[in-house]
């Protein structure tokens, strides 16, 4: 029997909701009910489960309910069949950590009759308090993104994320970047440490707002990548993307020129050859699977000066289907990163030549073997052994040591040190997942997290000898010709453990999200084995959706939470032995050096009952489906810093001086360090506010350690319909406060040793704070010519800044100079930004291969934006790098500007 | 204030030529299949399946005819004998090229650190 039915009584009938599984993180599972035209359940019924390693097979229970729980991220076929009825076949699309919710009505007829349905995944969980966005292989496949780091670049592309600062968190610094459930960051300072392919992404989610409890160590955002695995089809890529000066534009006008003749050229690509190999498939079917990718990445760039990667990439996945509830993958990457090109002590814009720069190896070895079992419909259990080990070297291609002359602003010689950083990094996994009902349903997940990382870091200046056991760096400023020298080597390990247990129960149409963390955090001398460092952090995580109209289509959320920090060595390193004294010379006519001073340097002390840092997030939110096709969500954000670890100069007596503003012209009382030592006691503490001690006996309180931040984002989504979809995001935020959100502002810096840094004008928005943002995302298949086009628009509000000035160290009583505000900080903002990025791309099939071709083009309408001034008051010399003439760039004048339109061509083959 | 300046150099705008003339041409269409898991199917649909979902009905006996239909084509692309064919031989041509110049890579643009082997 032929059974035609209307698309819009189908599209009544079947409803696939997708939610977020927040027992769940990296696996999604797919539930729900089978019942007949009379709206009456199905039980009995077989539900055949198909993904691309196989199928599996369940029967509803006698609510006519069903679930298949631990699934990988991606498409499956939900195929229900019974006797009597007409079989159908949804597809169902399950990203990470999300429930696709699948009802389905079977109607009378033969299982010979056959509907297909594919379900439209456009829908409101109103049972998260999570703010997500989950970006698809398809949506990846067509965005036109920036491929050199893959994960900080899709971070960026989220809304209420900019200069990888999420919402008022440090940048770089604050977010977690998940590859397979490996955190791949730099364990020193929390920044992006390991590079991947672009092409081995399978699936990406950006999560911000209202973390669940089994994500932890960060306070900004968190990015979980998955990566493609095989399956019982046989797949392959290969894709070559190139570029080259010819391509790019010009966007620096002669009035930035006049102003700062350094930035002449044109921040641009020089040279971009990409290429990716991938094939993936069963090696025994329903069981064993295999999936390898190999790129070499090289890119040459101005930025300045000419920098050069080459990076070969080796990856390796398997994958065994031991039994129907055994999973287990093994995967390893090999990325050998090596750049030429990298700027020492000579800055970017004084470079003259090559033997001025560094050269960088960095190989690294990532590793991931992780196994699930699940028992049933209700459990699932996971364990994930992951790592990564690591180091990068930076050599100097001239072995001289630098050189500057105060007098004509030149630098000379080579690029000044040797430094060598060391990591490793393992990481043991385990939770249990279990689904339960009793006053309502539960999604329980309870789970362990043993992380052990080691650092080394070393560091030489260049020119080492008998007479300058730590080589010496060159500093001639009118007066005796001096030369500094010291060096480092410091190892350290850091300890983690961390529990959490969350719960997301539903009762009808309210759900709370509930949970908690435990984080201990140790930091240990690898030399000595001592305790430097312990935090113990109990981080609650609580939120609360409604369900407003019943329909699952409007929901309204509220969170409160306290995330804590990663564990980082920055936050210690200075308490650990191994640093040399800083040696001082006079160096004669003849170059021969007499040491005059030898300071040692002196270890900070940490304090005991040091608490982790973190941040306070309230947000509540309203989402709402507008139509089939359209949902927008409104999110008000709260967040507050706390527990900064800074250090202060224990015991110091200051004398406040009055100084000359050249900015006003004006008096501005500064701070004299009154009680100089040679081995002064630093102290690393959690600061909330410092006493600083005056010569008169008096105490002058610095204002509190701070920052905020405040926020509301809009999101207007409209899913595939009539070729086209697009997505609109306006962000409303302030960030500001006494604590910068630079990336190590908040967990290492050393901002109130002295008052300058706190008690002259240290007050106000910060360096990241971006009040306006709009970003609109859409593309469009043009019909007939099959051909998608795809366009990226983002308007970024300047980011502030404040002119200051180098008041000298003798002036101040400090072994060094003091960079100080001379009006409140983020008295000014620098140029909006308006921004398009576009890709087209031709397809077209040839049997079962796909071919496509496609052009990107970055800065589509070629603007040029000041990104960077020169903040320094009243002005500061330059060398330009072509002419090795000096350039005086006055305050306020551009020092940085963002990359000129360039276009890239790529060519891609899959099956 | 935001600074607009452009200049097109010849060649790129030769290129965006290029890139539209190749965009713009309309080339045979043939059942194609992404998705690891749906069939093969007409490219405007595979194309509108790609990116996100809509809702699509058919016949059953149309959708049998079409699964008959890609299931032929999918074999092709999955059989054993896949590596035997021309698209075979070409897939494996390009994988050993591509993985034996990143292994000639690995080492020949291999930076040593010089302080590491002094170090050995």
């Amino acid at each position: 029997m032929t059974r035609r039915i209307a698309s819009l009584t189908l599209a009544l009938a079947l409803a696939a909701f997708v939610r977020t599984a927040s027992a769940q993180s990296l696996v999604g599972q797919i539930e729900g009910h089978i019942v007949d035209e009379q709206g009456a359940v199905l039980p009995g019924v077989t539900v055949v489960l198909t993904g691309k390693t196989g199928s599996q097979t369940q029967q509803t229970d006698a609510q006519g309910a069903y679930r298949f729980i631990g699934l990988n991220p991606g498409t499956y076929t939900v195929k229900p069949q019974l006797q009597g009825f007409a079989a159908k076949e949804q597809t169902a699309t399950v990203g990470i950590g999300q429930t696709v919710d699948v009802k389905i009505t079977m109607t009378v007829g033969n299982l010979q009759d056959y509907v297909s349905v594919t379900a439209n995944s456009l829908s409101v969980d109103t049972t998260t308090t999570k703010t997500d966005t989950n970006i698809s292989q398809e949506l990846l496949f067509s965005m036109p993104i920036t491929h050199a780091n893959p994960a900080v670049t899709l971070l960026n592309y989220a809304p209420g994320i900019n200069n990888s600062a999420a919402f008022g968190g440090a940048s770089s610094a604050a977010n977690a970047l998940m590859l397979d459930g490996v955190d791949t960051r730099d364990p020193e300072g929390g920044t992006a440490w390991t590079f991947y392919n672009y092409n081995i992404i399978d699936e990406v989610q950006v999560g911000s707002l209202g973390q669940p409890a089994e994500f932890g160590g960060f306070t900004g955002a968190i990015i979980n990548t998955i990566t493609k695995s095989g399956g019982n089809r046989l797949s392959s890529l290969a894709e070559y993307r190139w570029t080259n000066d010819s391509l790019s534009s010009n966007n620096v006008s002669q009035d930035i020129i006049a102003k700062n003749s350094t930035l002449a050229t044109p921040v641009q690509i020089l040279s971009l050859k990409d290429y990716t190999v991938q094939l993936g498939g069963p090696l025994q079917k329903d069981k064993i699977f295999y999936f390898g990718s190999v790129q070499r990445y090289n890119v040459e760039q101005y930025n300045p000066p000419v920098r050069t990667e080459v990076s070969p990439r080796f990856n390796f996945k398997l994958t065994d289907q031991m039994t129907r509830d055994d999973n287990l993958v093994a995967s390893i990457q090999y990325d050998q990163y090596n750049q030429t090109g990298r700027t020492g002590l000579i800055p970017g814009y004084a470079v003259a030549d090559h033997l001025q720069t560094i050269d960088q190896d960095s190989p690294e070895y990532i590793w991931n073997l992780q196994y699930r079992r699940v028992f049933g419909s209700k459990s699932f259990f996971e364990a994930k052994y992951t790592g990564w080990w690591g180091y990068y070297d930076l050599n100097p291609v001239s072995p001289n040591p630098m050189h500057f002359d105060g007098d004509s602003s030149h630098y000379s010689g080579g690029a000044g040190y040797t430094a060598q950083y060391d990591r490793t990094r393992n990481q043991v996994n385990a939770a249990l997942s279990k689904y339960a009902q009793g006053a309502g349903t539960h999604a329980f997940k309870f789970g362990v997290e043993i992380e052990r990382s080691t650092i080394r870091d070393r560091f030489v200046y260049s020119g080492v000898s008998a007479a300058a056991p730590t080589g010496v760096y060159y500093y001639d400023l009118s007066g005796p010709y001096m030369a500094y020298g010291y060096s480092y080597d410091l190892k350290g390990t850091n300890k983690r453990e961390s529990y959490y247990a969350q719960d997301q129960w539903r009762t009808g149409r309210l759900t709370a999200n509930l949970g908690l963390r435990l984080d201990n955090v140790r930091g240990e001398a690898a030399t000595t084995g001592e305790k430097i460092y312990s935090t113990n952090s109990f981080g609650p995580r609580l939120g609360v959706a409604y369900d407003l109209t019943g329909r699952s289509n409007s929901v309204l959320r509220a969170y409160y939470g306290q995330l804590y920090e990663a564990a980082v060595f920055s936050s210690w390193s200075r308490a650990v032995p191994g640093l040399t004294p800083t040696f001082s010379y006079e160096v004669s006519p003849n170059g021969t050096l007499t040491l005059v001073d030898s300071t040692q340097r002196s270890y900070h002390v940490a304090n005991d009952g040091l608490k982790q840092p973190r941040v306070d997030e309230f947000n509540f939110a309203v989402e709402h489906k507008l139509s089939q096709n359209y949902k927008i969500t409104g999110t008000g954000i709260f967040r507050d810093w706390k527990n900064f670890i800074n250090s202060t100069l224990d015991n110091a007596v200051w004398r406040p001086v009055t100084q000359n503003n050249p900015l006003t012209n004006t008096p501005i009382t500064l701070y004299r360090w009154a009680n100089p030592t040679s081995v002064p006691d630093f102290t690393i503490s959690n600061i909330t506010q410092v006493n600083y001690k005056m010569a008169d006996g008096t105490t002058v309180t610095s204002p509190e350690a701070r920052r905020s931040y405040r926020g509301m984002m809009l999101v207007l989504q409209r899913s595939l319909r009539n070729h086209w979809q697009a997505q609109i995001s306006y962000v409303l935020s302030k960030t500001e406060g006494t604590v910068n959100n630079s990336s190590s502002a908040g967990i290492s810096s050393g901002q109130f040793e002295t008052p300058n840094n706190i008690l002259v004008n240290a007050d106000g928005p910060t360096a990241f704070d971006v009040r306006h943002e709009l970003k609109v995302f859409g593309s469009y298949q043009i019909p007939k010519a099959d051909v998608l086009a795809s366009l990226y628009y983002r308007f970024l509000s300047g980011t502030p800044y404040a002119a200051n000035a180098r008041f000298s160290g003798s002036s101040l009583g400090w072994p060094s100079a003091q960079t100080i505000n001379l009006e409140p900080a983020g008295s000014r903002r620098n140029d909006s930004w308006n921004n398009v990025d576009a890709r087209f791309e031709k397809l077209f099939n040839v049997e079962a291969n796909r071919f496509g071709v496609y052009a990107d083009i970055s800065n589509l309408f070629n603007t040029g934006v000041v990104t960077g001034r020169q903040l320094r008051y009243p002005n500061r010399t330059l060398t330009d790098p072509v002419t090795g003439d000096s350039v005086v760039v006055a305050f306020n004048d551009p020092l940085a500007m963002n990359a000129a339109r360039q276009l890239t061509f790529g060519f891609r083959w899959s099956f | 204030m935001t600074i607009r300046y452009s200049r097109s150099p010849a060649g790129f705008r030769r290129a965006v030529v290029l890139a539209l003339a190749v965009t713009i041409s309309p080339l045979p269409l043939a059942a194609a299949d992404r998705a690891p898991a749906a069939p093969a199917q007409p490219l405007r649909t595979s194309i509108a399946q790609h990116a996100a979902r809509e809702v699509l009905v058919g016949s059953p006996k149309t959708a049998q005819r079409s699964a008959t239909k890609t299931r032929a084509q999918q074999s092709t692309a999955q059989s054993s004998g896949f590596f035997k064919s021309p698209a075979g031989v070409a897939c494996l041509a390009v994988i050993a090229a591509g993985t034996g110049f990143a292994l000639y890579s690995a080492s020949h643009d291999r930076i040593h650190s010089v302080a590491r082997d002094a170090q050995k």
